[in-house]
This record gives structure tokens, C-alpha cells and sequence, in this order.
């Protein structure tokens, strides 16, 4: 069985570098030393790889990042790094999109990490239901704070729990927007059990939300990594413009 | 000095950078040598209150948030400073940690009362904010059922438990940290066992105190988490007292 911290770099040297680095130069070209891209990251707390990377590739800078971490153990260890603001709690729970939300006032960001296989969820029951909402939320917020494109890393761990299509559709129907007739995934079954028809959705998910808000795709490129026969850690990668 | 160097540190000061980095070190080695394994089971159970903290700050918002996060930084700093061989701040930071559990669940249910004690307003100078004798906790329901069940006053406990701690914030001479051995912190079997052994009584106080005294949170918590919580209470009268006087319904063995 592999890692999931060795998945982890692979996919940050893999996909998440090249696609911020892509990012970086659509949406900051005029800065020629460093980016400055204001990251937001679902982090493990642990080790921080995806941020030392961006921050040796120039595009993100040390002290300006904006951390999760899932509990405050983890938070405590991420304030020795002074990578920038760190909140801490179960990001599932967050009512990301309200105004009252602690993060409100931080973003827009230019890269958002949401890593949730960082995040120590061990909820079961529709789990990747709720991250697909919470993607959501986050685009949401993003619009609210306009912003005129970002890079969306969306990672998560696909398992043998099956993922309900109507499910997906009926959390997303209720965030209403403007013109939208509601997320069509006819295609699906009501019942998604094979691994790669889950990858499948989430790609498909992520697409039609850029369309419910109104984003653009530049570029969206995906991997997944094998952690076991039954597991594997996906990761989709949006450049989102407007 | 714009960048740090220890060897341009005025004489007294870098004596005391020097003795406090080496005790730090030797004293952090000599207790994970020795209790590694215990500290990384105290680790698990002051998680408890992230479980807290998210369940109350959707229903109190932030002041509970706050609480919450100041009970886990006691905790965890009782756990840094007895790693440390500070034992006399360890219980210090225990005694903080009860305070504020006790305060946490009074204010949930006192927003005025919560204003005036963070405005600092001389309403509660010299008095705990629920009352002499615990008053406030004996007037609560749960609580007396509790009593019923479990066959003691859990307050009871708890004074004699602050009692003890208090010892600690008073400096009495029990609890002094410099002995006719020395005066330097070092790593001390028996007084890391005493603090181990009240580090968890509090724990399972401050849990206790937790679910009875905002029960309905308790409840919706969901049974995982209420296992949880269990679990760190660790006692067993404790827990089947729990279980029976807040009709929780978990199957098997918690």
C-alpha cells in the first residue's frame, strides 16, 4: 500500500506545480521574479510540501498563505512554520460561503489547494458529496470576492463508497445562481460505484460549475495515484477564468 | 540585532539562553524516553475539543469558540510544560483549564453575563461566575441526575481537584518547583505521575462537566462523537451514569 503523503508529492510535482505555474503566468505575467499568488491551502500540518514548493518556484510567498488545518494540534504546529494566517477546524462543517464565515475577509485567493485528503475526514456517509459542496461553496465565495480567475486543485480519496448522482444534484440545485437550470448529470447513474465513473463525476462536476458561475475553463488536467486495489487518491487541477 | 546570534547576547541573558535551550532539550528527551507512549494517548484526548469546538460554535458562535480553543491551549500547555519538568506550571495550566470549561458552559446560557466578564466589569471581582459552592451546576437537572446515577456530587470532586490545583497557583510549599537536590527543572518520575494521574481526572471532569451542562449538545453530537467523549471520561461508573441519566443510546461496549 503507497503513502498517501508519497502520492501527495507526486501529484504536487506532477500536476499541482505545472498547472500553478500556468496560472502564474496567464494571471500575474507582468511579475517576473515572483508571483505573489495568495494561496489557500487544505494542508496536513505536518509537513507543508505544497507550500515550500510553490514558494521555490516563485509563485507564492512566505507569510502571505492562508492554511487549513483539521484540528488545532495541527494548527499550533502550522504557526511555527509563519506561513501566513492558520484556521483549524473540520472544513465539512465551515458555512464557507456566509458572510460570517473567518474566511471571508482573506480571500479572493489566486490557487485554491483543496486538498481534503489532508483533512483527516473520516465521515463516510456521502463524503464526497459533502466535498463536492464545499467545492462549490468555495467557488461561490470566490465570485462573491471577484475574482477574475484562479487555479482549483480539488484532491480526494476514492474509495468503495458509492456516490449518489441525485445527491450531487440536489446539494448543488439548492445554491441557486442566477440563469442556471440546475446541474445535468443524466449521463450517471443514480448510483456511482465504479472508481473511475466517480472520477468521472467530479471532473464533470467541477466543469459544470465553472459554467453555473460563470468561469471559464482555460485549462483542467487530472491524475490519480493508486493507494491500494480498492483506493486512489484523485486530483483534478481547473485554471478558471472570466 | 536585526538577525539573531546567541554570542552577542548581553552576559546574564545568554547564561540563561544557554541553561534554557540544554534543559529544554535534556528534559523534553528524558520524558518522551520514558512516556512517549502516554503523552501521544493525552494528545489524542485533549483532541476531544476540536470535537467540542465544532458543534458548539455553530450553536454559541465565537465566544464558545474562543473558550474552547483557550481550554485546549491550557491542556496542551500542561502537557508541553510537564514535558518540560515544569510541573508547578503544568498544574497551573490545569487549574486554567477548568476555570474555563466552567465558565464556558455558565456563559452558554448567560450572553449578558458573558459581556460584562469580557469587559472585565467589577460584577465578578472576587467571585467565580457560577456562584459559591457551584451553585449555578447544582440547580441544572442533568446534573443532579447524574448524581443519582453515578452515586457521588461530581462537584465534590471537582472543588477538591481545584483545591488541589490551586495549591499550585498560590505557590504553597507543596508545590514548590525548586528542591534542596537543586534548583534547575529536571525530569522526576513520581512528579510526572502525579501530574499524569490529576491530568486526567481533569479531563474526565471538564468532559463530564461538557455534557451535562450543555447535555443537548452533548446529544447531537452523534454517537462517534459521543464515544469520544466517553472515552476520554474513561471512568466507567462515569460513563454507564451518563449513558443512563442523558438516555443515550449506544450499543455495545463504550
Amino acid at each position: 500500500m503507497a503513502e498517501i503523503d508519497t502520492l501527495r508529492d507526486q501529484l504536487i510535482e506532477e500536476l499541482w506545480l505545472p498547472m500553478a505555474r500556468e496560472g502564474g503566468a496567464r494571471f500575474y505575467n507582468s511579475r517576473r521574479k515572483n508571483k505573489q499568488m495568495k494561496l489557500f491551502t487544505l494542508t496536513d500540518g505536518i509537513n507543508f510540501k505544497e507550500i515550500s514548493r510553490l514558494e521555490d518556484n516563485n509563485l507564492v510567498q512566505r507569510g502571505d498563505c492562508v492554511l487549513w488545518v483539521s484540528n488545532m494540534i495541527k494548527a499550533v504546529r502550522a504557526e511555527t512554520e509563519a506561513l501566513g494566517v492558520v484556521l483549524n477546524g473540520s472544513i465539512c462543517d465551515e458555512l464557507i460561503s456566509t458572510a460570517t464565515c473567518q474566511l471571508n475577509p482573506l480571500f479572493p485567493c489566486d490557487i485554491l489547494n483543496l486538498d481534503f485528503s489532508s483533512q483527516d475526514i473520516y465521515v463516510n456517509n456521502s463524503r464526497i458529496e459533502k466535498e463536492l459542496e464545499k467545492v462549490e461553496s468555495f467557488i461561490v465565495l470566490q465570485g462573491q470576492k471577484r475574482s477574475k480567475g484562479f487555479v482549483l486543485l480539488q484532491t480526494t480519496v476514492v474509495n468503495s463508497e458509492d456516490i449518489s448522482r441525485d445527491n450531487v444534484k440536489r446539494v448543488s440545485d439548492a445554491m441557486q445562481s442566477s440563469g442556471w437550470g440546475g446541474l445535468a448529470l443524466d449521463a450517471f447513474p443514480p448510483t456511482i460505484s465504479s472508481n473511475t465513473q466517480k472520477m468521472d463525476l467530479i471532473k464533470k462536476v467541477a466543469e459544470l460549475l465553472c459554467q453555473k458561475y460563470k468561469y471559464n475553463i482555460f485549462k483542467i488536467s487530472s491524475l490519480s495515484k493508486d493507494i491500494n486495489t480498492q483506493q486512489q487518491l484523485y486530483s483534478l487541477a481547473v485554471i478558471l477564468v472570466r | 540585532m536585526k538577525t539573531f546570534k546567541a554570542e552577542r547576547l548581553p552576559k546574564l541573558t545568554k547564561i540563561m539562553y544557554d541553561s534554557q535551550q540544554r534543559l529544554s532539550k535534556n528534559n523534553w528527551e528524558d520524558t518522551l524516553k520514558a512516556n512517549h507512549r502516554e503523552i501521544e494517548k493525552l494528545l489524542v484526548m485533549v483532541s476531544i475539543f476540536d470535537t467540542w469546538r465544532n458543534t458548539l460554535e455553530r450553536k454559541y458562535g465565537t465566544s464558545a469558540r474562543d473558550l474552547i480553543k483557550e481550554t485546549f491551549m491550557d491542556s496542551y500547555m500542561s502537557i508541553y510544560f510537564a514535558c518540560m519538568s515544569l510541573y508547578k506550571q503544568a498544574h497551573v495550566s490545569l487549574r486554567a483549564e477548568l476555570e474555563t470549561v466552567l465558565r464556558l458552559v455558565y456563559f452558554s446560557s448567560h450572553p449578558i453575563e458573558l459581556k460584562w466578564w469580557k469587559d472585565d466589569k467589577a460584577f465578578f471581582k472576587g467571585k467565580h461566575v457560577w456562584g459559591d459552592n457551584y451553585d449555578y451546576f447544582m440547580h441544572l437537572d442533568d446534573v443532579n441526575n447524574f448524581k443519582g446515577k453515578a452515586g457521588g456530587e461530581l462537584f465534590d470532586k471537582v472543588r477538591a481537584m481545584y483545591t488541589t490545583l490551586s495549591k499550585y497557583v498560590h505557590s504553597n510549599f507543596s508545590s514548590f518547583q525548586t528542591t534542596i537536590q537543586g534548583v534547575a527543572p529536571a525530569y522526576k518520575k513520581a512528579e510526572f505521575g502525579k501530574w499524569l494521574s490529576r491530568f486526567k481526572d481533569v479531563q474526565k471532569y471538564v468532559n463530564t462537566v461538557l455534557a451535562l451542562g450543555l447535555s443537548e449538545d452533548f446529544k447531537s453530537l452523534g454517537v462517534v462523537n459521543q464515544r469520544k467523549v466517553l472515552k476520554v471520561i474513561g471512568d466507567a461508573t462515569y460513563k454507564r451514569a451518563l449513558k443512563q441519566s442523558l438516555g443515550l443510546i449506544i450499543r455495545g461496549r463504550v
